[in-house]
């Protein structure tokens, strides 16, 4: 028994080792092996062709046809190596990268460093979320727990939902100014009626046997929401919210683009403009990096906070 | 003087009584009547037992006694104050295990005490007494999730007993158990009914559990659930042990006179 745990656990270690090592793998085949993929030619020696210069990727067939035209006119052909697109730099282009990214200072002495952007995005990300737990948490709970509430409440949430966040933009500046707010209002209209809906459903999911149980117990309908239903919510309503934070990285991107652009949007379009495509991957590694651990800390501290889930039959 | 009276009264009027007892559900736009004209008593410190063919209304009867439901028709006394709302002069034991997994079985049997004992200190220790009277004192801080079904069993019955009621009311509690736990709850229920002279109204569908722990029987009868028989069991209780020796030839005649009941109540339905 203990020992096909053990094996299980083993297995299941390989196997999220290995979701991330198959991708790592094809992009190394990808960069690495000649003749693999390799749609182009990065010119090593322009020869006599007049337009061609060193590390200039061109077309293959194109490659042929000058090398062609070169040699049939006697002159002196191009040479070239087989390469990839510019959009796919190799693994190590990208390794080096993740560490300049972090080192190199900015450009222009109004830019931000890597972090700055990286940390600002955090806090608008914060912030947004913040705002859209403060009330619709709440509002979702009191609709899933009270129907005359939901119904009030709840058609116009649908309604709403359907709003999409991005559309929002150019009226959150409007009213909001070019800075920080209308950031953090996206990202509140992004989330908050989902939050609503979703929280309202998971109330409405507790099993009603809980209730029943405090009511023979004498509690009324203020100690029944209070001591019952949000107690009885809480694992659940942990997990939703998890989902819902995963949502709000989603419209960080739009958040960022409007007004003054800010954060790790910025980063990556601006790196995108100077065609640094290494730079784009490795900001798109963090962003991934930050996601998966936040949700793998939340998920621990998860389990620390609701022990009662955990299942101990040794006590029989 | 009065004080007199009123103890005089006590003992005249049932702890207990259901009084032309009637509940008709609406289930898709066809009214259904679940009970019809039930009237029942049950006295101060008896422990009575409900017996029927699954769909009698059996818990639909209960869930009105606990009043989690509402009556249609006539209704439920407690000492003579008709239930209209779930109350802690009511305990209730659902057969699903309904302990609040998020609460400790301490904080469990602390959840009615509220409006006993404001100071949470006291009404801990209020609650560590309910806890070991049903023999968990060592689990005090374990959640239901850590216990077995019949220590979840033993809690819910504790918490139900902690803030006092007149009666205990207990919906199929140790259906869910197996054979064996379920013949040590069912001694434990009775000592604890013997000691602390309970009230207690006791659901099952098992009717061998009825003549062990019983001494008085209602039979329940389907469509509508109606009241076909009242049986006083007779047997003696052992004297240690309380519940009765099931391999009595008396026993077995009581099993038999239950078994032809409840046969003729769901034949008469099919005729």
């Amino acid at each position: 028994m203990k020992q096909d745990e053990a094996a299980d656990l083993r297995t299941k270690r390989a196997l999220t080792l290995g979701s991330f090592l198959l991708p790592l793998l094809l992009w190394t085949l990808v960069s690495y092996v000649p003749g693999l993929w390799q749609p182009l030619i990065k010119i090593v020696n322009p020869g006599d062709v007049s337009f061609y210069r060193v590390d200039m990727l061109v077309e293959i067939e194109q490659f042929a046809a000058q090398k062609k035209i070169t040699l049939d006119a006697g002159a002196t052909p191009p040479s070239g190596e087989p390469a990839n697109p510019v959009y796919l730099p190799a693994p190590h282009e990208v390794a080096i990268a993740l560490y300049t990214s972090f080192v190199k200072p900015p450009v222009r002495r109004s830019e931000v460093w890597f972090h700055q952007s990286i940390w600002h995005s955090v806090t608008i990300i914060f912030w947004g979320f913040l705002y859209s737990c403060l009330l619709g948490v709440p509002l979702g709970v009191l609709c899933g727990a009270y129907r005359p509430v939901s119904n009030l409440a709840e058609p116009f949430v649908e309604f709403a939902r359907y709003f999409p966040a991005p559309a929002f933009g150019a009226l959150a500046v409007a009213i909001l100014g070019i800075h920080d707010a209308p950031k953090i209002a996206i990202i509140f209209i992004g989330t908050f009626f989902q939050m609503v809906l979703v929280v309202a459903n998971t109330t409405r999911r507790l099993d009603v046997r809980y209730l029943e149980a405090a009511q023979t117990l004498g509690a009324n309908r203020l100690r029944q929401l209070v001591q019952v239903v949000v107690p009885g919510i809480l694992p659940e309503l942990y997990k939703d919210l998890r989902i819902l934070l995963g949502w709000a990285w989603t419209y960080l991107i739009v958040a960022e683009l409007i007004g003054t652009s800010s954060g790790i949007t910025w980063f990556i379009t601006q790196q995108a403009r100077y065609k640094n495509f290494d730079m784009v991957f490795a900001a798109l590694i963090i962003l991934g990096l930050i996601g998966l651990l936040s949700d793998l800390v939340l998920d621990r501290m998860g389990r620390r906070l609701f022990p009662w889930q955990e299942k101990r039959l040794g006590a029989r | 003087m009065a004080r007199a009276n009123i103890e005089a009264d006590s003992q005249t009027v049932a702890k207990l009584a259901f009084r032309n007892l009637g509940k008709t559900f609406t289930v898709q736009g066809k009214r259904k009547q679940a009970l019809k004209d039930i009237n029942m008593d049950v006295q101060t410190g008896e422990f009575v037992a409900i017996v029927g063919a699954s769909g009698c209304g059996k818990s639909t009867l209960i869930r009105i006694a606990a009043g989690l439901e509402s009556a249609s028709e006539g209704g439920i006394y407690v000492e003579g104050n008709r239930v209209s709302r779930p109350g802690n002069d009511r305990g209730m034991v659902f057969q699903q295990f309904s302990l609040f997994p998020w609460l400790s079985v301490k904080e469990n049997v602390m959840f009615g005490l509220q409006e006993q004992y404001p100071n949470k200190h006291r009404r801990a220790e209020a609650a560590l007494i309910w806890v070991d009277r049903v023999g968990l004192g060592e689990f005090a801080d374990y959640y239901p999730n850590q216990l077995s079904g019949g220590m979840q069993q033993r809690v819910a019955i504790a918490r139900a007993l902690a803030p006092g009621p007149k009666v205990l009311l207990m919906d199929e509690p140790f259906a869910a158990l197996d054979a064996q736990t379920r013949s040590r709850m069912q001694r434990h229920l009775l000592e604890i009914w013997r000691k602390l002279n309970i009230t207690v109204v006791f659901i099952t569908h098992d009717l061998e559990e009825a003549v062990l722990l019983a001494d008085k029987i209602f039979v329940l009868a389907p469509n509508p659930g109606r009241l076909v028989a009242t049986l006083p069991v007779e047997i003696q209780r052992s004297k240690d042990v309380l519940e009765r020796d099931k391999y009595i030839p008396a026993f077995a005649a009581v099993l038999k006179e239950l078994s032809d009941l409840l046969m003729q109540s769901v034949a008469s339905e099919h005729e």
